[in-house]
């Protein structure tokens, strides 16, 4: 990277923590530290919450998603407007009646003492794994490309963030995070407009799109009912329903941006905000990996994208055999260049009959070349057995660095740090205010003055940086990034969710049925993903996303069942 | 903290035609999606 690109980068970052830290010194009170002065506007809640969600993650897995499995991820998306709207009418308005700080106090109002620790603790081991993830995703790829370890990335990232997040609590947050979407949407539009003028002479972006979809890229919307799919229709509107409800409705990482707003109205807004906007933003980032792969349809791509491992290989006794099928490839790649232009001369000459041709020889080659980076996969993980084989998540940024412009590259580095920034403070903000509310303070030491309690919760949110810096070194890659947190996620978030549908609901079930029920319900998702791992799950297999609905609804049937027998004991 | 519960949106008269303008947006990006997937296909 050149050094125009290394100054745009950190001057990106640290101008974002200098003004985090400067605009909001002097928070003295544990309410301003924790609730941001309550003086949000709709706006600035509505960002925040965007570019919670908006990690790194975002921008490194979805662009390489594109690329290789189309657009169908944006499916996952189609529920969040629905669970908005139930957040709005049913969960905002407890929270502010309540005057809460966590989601986990209401809890003990509704059941007792115990169920509120089982939802805080659950939060704080699922928020705990994920900010680890949230550091380690970029970490990784920059580590790789940028020549540093692993560890030097991780504190760079870690230790931005814990400044000015331990500085200024929520308001910190919240303010920064609206210089960091700034610098995200800003970063991914004129990366979209560099991927389009990067395509040959006479490709625009209406024949881009006919090559994409007839390499089945374009693949936006699926209705086919199919329960082992991880991504259609069916599974947007009710399996992430449920993950976004407990997504936004009873993570603190979400609740602690929106309890910081004005009044209910700025909240619900921000919430509103959110459900209008997300859906086209994800299509966005997913278009530009689109966009990327058929540039790659012009430009030979490299076999694995992942250069330093792929170089690592080249050291082994496998180079011979790589190199073998790297020439391979290079001849499918050729056919399959002469196989494009002869679909871009049809389309231009609406020529069905070639179109169809060149479409049938296109994915005939590509299936080829497919296969090629399969074995490419299977070598490295031969020749490497503890190196990542899925090269999907640094696709984009290879893109990046090896035909955007100077500077912009930088800028686009700055995007992804950015994110990283934005979601990993508020996960650690949302950390050391559950740990401060949730636990110390309810349990450990209920005195105290205002000053204790504000400086509890800044060493607090300083410890779980920490704690997620040295969890973020000891990690290892699953399939690809975007996957793990929502795994992480599905595991965990039905419980929390059945504990508050309950409590909404449901006000036949009491305390010790729910705590219960929560239990079990923990144990059986978990044994549910154990089979579905080793595939012996028969009826139960599912993909993730249904463990959502599956572990909710089950929380709250135990829930019922439980609070029956109990019932019936009593009577007898 | 502002808790009265009955505040009307700045916009639009009522909470229930927000919704109902979420909801459609959402439906017209299905639809729109639908129709994308179709014509490049």
């Amino acid at each position: 990277m050149s050094s125009i690109d290394w100054i745009v980068l950190f001057s990106t970052l640290v101008g974002i923590v200098a003004y985090g830290v400067w605009k909001t010194r002097g928070a003295k009170t544990m309410d301003s530290y924790l609730r941001g002065g309550d003086d949000n506007k709709w706006w600035a809640i509505g960002l925040s919450i965007m570019a919670t969600q908006a990690s790194a993650i975002t921008f490194l897995s979805t662009p390489g998603q594109a690329y290789t499995d189309g657009m169908r991820f944006i499916q996952f998306y189609f529920g969040l407007p629905v669970a908005m709207i139930i957040i709005s009418v049913f969960f905002l308005p407890i929270y502010y009646k309540l005057k809460v700080y966590t989601a986990y106090e209401y809890l003990e109002s509704r059941f007792d003492v115990k169920t509120r620790m089982l939802a805080a603790f659950i939060f704080l081991i699922q928020r705990g794994l994920a900010a680890g993830i949230t550091i380690y995703a970029p970490s990784i790829i920059l580590s790789s490309l940028l020549g540093l370890r692993l560890f030097e990335t991780n504190i760079i990232i870690g230790v931005l963030v814990i400044i000015y997040t331990v500085s200024g609590g929520t308001n910190a947050v919240t303010q920064t995070q609206k210089q960091q979407m700034a610098v995200m949407m800003g970063g991914m539009i004129v990366a979209g407009v560099l991927v389009v003028l990067s395509l040959p002479e006479g490709v625009g972006i209406s024949e881009a799109l006919h090559i994409a979809g007839k390499m089945d890229k374009l693949n936006v919307v699926n209705f086919e009912f199919d329960l082992s799919d991880r991504y259609n229709f069916w599974s947007g509107m009710t399996g992430a329903v449920f993950l976004f409800l407990s997504y936004f409705g009873t993570d603190q990482s979400q609740v602690q941006r929106y309890l910081s707003g004005k009044s209910l109205s700025e909240s619900r807004l921000g919430l509103m905000m959110n459900g209008l906007l997300k859906v086209p933003m994800q299509f966005i980032i997913l278009i530009i990996g689109v966009m990327v792969f058929v540039y790659y349809q012009f430009n030979q791509p490299p076999v694995f994208f992942n250069e330093t491992v792929m170089e690592n290989v080249e050291q082994t006794e496998y180079a011979e055999v790589i190199e073998t099928v790297e020439s391979y490839y290079t001849e499918v790649f050729e056919e399959k260049r002469t196989a494009v232009g002869d679909l871009v001369h049809a389309l231009q000459g609406n020529d069905e009959k070639n179109i169809a041709l060149a479409q049938k020889k296109l994915n005939n080659l590509n299936e080829r070349s497919k296969a090629v980076s399969d074995e490419v996969k299977y070598i490295v993980k031969a020749a490497l057995p503890d190196s990542e084989a899925n090269d999907k998540d640094y696709i984009f940024m290879h893109f990046v660095m090896n035909t955007l412009p100077i500077g912009i590259v930088g800028l686009l580095f700055a995007v992804i740090f950015s994110a990283a920034m934005s979601s990993t403070s508020s996960e650690l903000n949302a950390l050391g205010s559950t740990t401060t509310i949730d636990f110390y303070k309810r349990k450990i030491k209920p005195e105290a003055s205002d000053k204790h309690y504000l400086n509890s919760s800044k060493l607090f949110t300083l410890g779980w940086g920490v704690l997620a810096i040295i969890f973020a070194s000891y990690l290892s890659l699953f399939e690809n990034l975007i996957q793990a947190v929502n795994l992480i996620g599905s595991l965990f978030y039905p419980i929390i969710l059945g504990i508050f549908i309950v409590a909404f609901f449901f006000p036949f079930v009491k305390s010790n049925a729910v705590f219960l029920a929560a239990l079990l319900g923990q144990a059986v998702v978990i044994y549910v993903h154990y089979l579905n791992t080793i595939d012996a799950a028969g009826v139960l297999t599912m993909g993730y996303l249904w463990y959502n609905a599956f572990g909710c609804v089950l929380v709250v049937l135990l829930g019922f069942v439980i609070q029956g027998i109990g019932q019936r004991r009593r009577t007898d | 903290m502002d808790d009265k519960q009955s505040e009307k949106p700045p916009v639009l008269g009522s909470w229930k035609n927000i919704y109902v303008l979420l909801i459609a947006n959402l439906l017209l990006f299905i639809i729109l999606f639908y129709a994308f997937t179709q014509y490049f296909s």
